[in-house]
């Protein structure tokens, strides 16, 4: 897609995180029974999973190519009762994306960087709630 | 009336190449002026015009898949002394500005954090035409 990389990169990282529509048998293994769009979570959705596409993207062109920095927020919901297994999955994550090619539909893929991650408690006071951010450069 | 910047184009070669992933070029016109200012001159300077020069210098996404970056490496690495033509059109109707250059400098930058990025800097031989 054109001017715009946002959509093309979120169908990139489900493919990582959801290979053929399911969830990477690691992922699966750590208990994440799915990977949803953000807006798309169903109400009693079971934990764990995992939701993507909010973020952030800013242009970085030369001239007359363009190119986007997107800042994509991957969000982990776990409802296990440490971190342990929440820090467990976004290893996986790291493993799957970070430093590591993405195949986009149109756009040139440049680099994917993890930036960091948060930890906390969900208001619920029941749910981890990790927010991992990651850096995604690509050109048109 | 202020003109974009991404409205510009680097171009490359004696039969000008548009250059991809640049990003900046900074092309910086002199002249030389001499004080010639004596002792019974009073307390205004006085100065006089001398010869012009210019320095180019561009920069942008490490690209060497783009045959004009792969050429202007090659002026450095390959066959020093060499010149390159160029040509920037500022994206103003049709104007641009053109010369003649040697290459001084290439600045390669692998920084872990972001995407490779390159520098070169050229002083001009000849003149600066605008067209």
């Amino acid at each position: 897609m054109v001017q715009t990389a946002h959509d093309e990169i979120q169908t990139a990282i489900y493919a990582k995180l959801a290979p053929l529509g399911f969830v990477d048998s690691q992922l699966a293994a750590l208990g994440v029974v799915g990977v949803f769009d953000f807006v798309s979570v169903v109400q009693n959705q079971p934990f764990d999973y995992i939701t993507i596409g909010d973020g952030r993207e800013d242009p970085n062109n030369a001239f007359q190519q363009r190119g986007y920095d997107n800042r994509l927020r991957i969000h982990i919901w776990s409802r296990q009762r440490n971190t342990q297994v929440p820090s467990a999955i976004l290893a996986r994550i790291n493993t799957l994306i970070d430093q590591k090619d993405l195949t986009l539909s149109t756009q040139h893929h440049v680099s994917t960087m993890y930036q960091n991650a948060i930890w906390v408690q969900d208001p619920d006071g029941l749910t981890i709630h990790v927010v991992a951010i990651y850096e995604i450069f690509s050109q048109e | 009336m202020a003109i974009a910047g991404y409205k510009a184009t680097m171009q490359i070669g004696s039969t000008p190449v548009t250059m991809t992933n640049i990003q900046t070029a900074d092309l910086q016109i002199d002249q030389d002026v001499y004080d010639i200012s004596d002792l019974a001159g009073g307390v205004w300077k006085k100065k006089l015009g001398g010869m012009t020069g210019y320095t180019l210098k561009i920069g942008g996404n490490y690209d060497l898949t783009d045959a004009q970056m792969l050429s202007l490496q090659a002026l450095i690495l390959t066959t020093p002394g060499t010149v390159a033509n160029w040509t920037i059109l500022t994206g103003n109707s049709t104007h641009s500005y053109a010369g003649t250059l040697l290459l001084k400098n290439m600045n390669i930058k692998f920084d872990v954090k972001k995407q490779q990025e390159v520098t070169f800097d050229g002083e001009g031989t000849g003149a600066v035409t605008y067209t």
